[in-house]
């Protein structure tokens, strides 16, 4: 390689890219008209370019997932066990002694009453509930 | 049919289907991406998860006014740089990469234009991991110097400097395997 081919190199890919300003292109276009070996590294770096450019797409594999769908059911799952155990421990523990509260202890007064009875109609039901699934 | 940025401000709302479509649009692209840079791929498979799960917690970041496409895509880049830094894990995607390398290549495989195709992928894998990044971004997925700057967080003229010696490297090396 000549040294004037050397040091308009980095030029000649400036000039392939189109970077280059109007004056040096002009230099550069001078010395291609003269020197063959830069012409032709020219179109190699060209084919180079184009076989970057046609390189296929690839399939992704079909067992990649969105990462959000995938996520989601197991911050849910998270969550539910989360709540769920501390709660399981405590009807395990404590289940066998729980008394739901007499009603006189919740409605002392005569306008509470017919509330309180719903009240503990409603906490038996849950409590049996609970103690059923745990 | 949608488009990205409709996607992406659903996706903000909070709807993760907007999100799935995304996926589903660009998973082919950014799984090519990655596998052109790290070479391998179940290591590009990693990535490519790695890529959608960081864009959809840093979607909030996501600056309209470039492409989704564009900076979907330099994350992928950064995020495959990252993985060839881990040393372990770049050891074993090699060891796999070699032992998934076939012997010879089958008939179907001797044609031409795949074999070309071949020769340039092993050969891209010679280039340093952010100058074949840098090659990736600016000729394959024609992204300008100044975005591909942006993703590997270096100034325009490394960028520059790293398209000129890479497409020189892959000139020389070409000519020398294919005659």
């Amino acid at each position: 390689m000549r040294d004037v081919c050397k040091s308009l190199e980095p030029l000649l890919h400036d000039y392939a890219e189109g970077w280059l300003a109007e004056s040096q292109q002009a230099e550069v276009l001078r010395h291609l008209q003269h020197c063959p070996a830069c012409r032709e590294k020219l179109q190699a770096w060209e084919r180079v370019g184009l076989a970057l450019r046609g390189l296929p797409r690839l399939p992704a594999p079909a067992r990649v997932r969105a990462p959000i769908a995938d996520s989601e059911p197991r911050v849910a799952l998270r969550l539910a066990l989360a709540l769920c155990l501390p709660a399981a421990m405590l009807v395990a523990v404590y289940g066998s002694q729980f008394q739901p509260p007499a009603l006189e202890q919740i409605a002392p007064y005569a306008p509470l009453h017919t509330l309180a009875e719903r009240t503990q109609e409603g906490l038996s039901l849950l409590w049996s509930w609970i103690r059923g699934i745990v | 049919m949608q488009d990205d940025a409709t996607l992406v401000e659903h996706s903000l709302r909070g709807d993760t289907r907007a999100f799935d479509t995304l996926v589903e649009r660009y998973r082919d692209r950014v799984f090519s991406l990655a596998f052109r840079i790290l070479g391998e791929a179940s290591a590009a498979e990693d990535a490519m998860q790695e890529s959608f799960l960081r864009a959809y917690t840093r979607l909030p970041l996501y600056d309209p006014a470039q492409p989704f496409s564009t900076w979907l895509l330099c994350l992928t880049a950064r995020v495959c740089l990252n993985a060839r830094r881990n040393r372990a894990t770049e050891q074993r995607h090699l060891e796999q990469a070699a032992k998934a390398m076939p012997p010879a290549p089958s008939i179907e495989e001797r044609l031409y234009e795949r074999e070309q195709r071949r020769t340039l992928q092993r050969l891209l894998m010679r280039l340093p991991a952010p100058q074949r990044a840098a090659m990736l971004l600016h000729y394959y997925e024609e992204l300008p110097v100044a975005e591909v700057a942006r993703a590997l967080e270096v100034p325009e003229g490394t960028v520059k400097t790293w398209l000129y010696r890479g497409r020189e490297s892959l000139r020389r090396w070409l000519e020398e395997e294919l005659g």
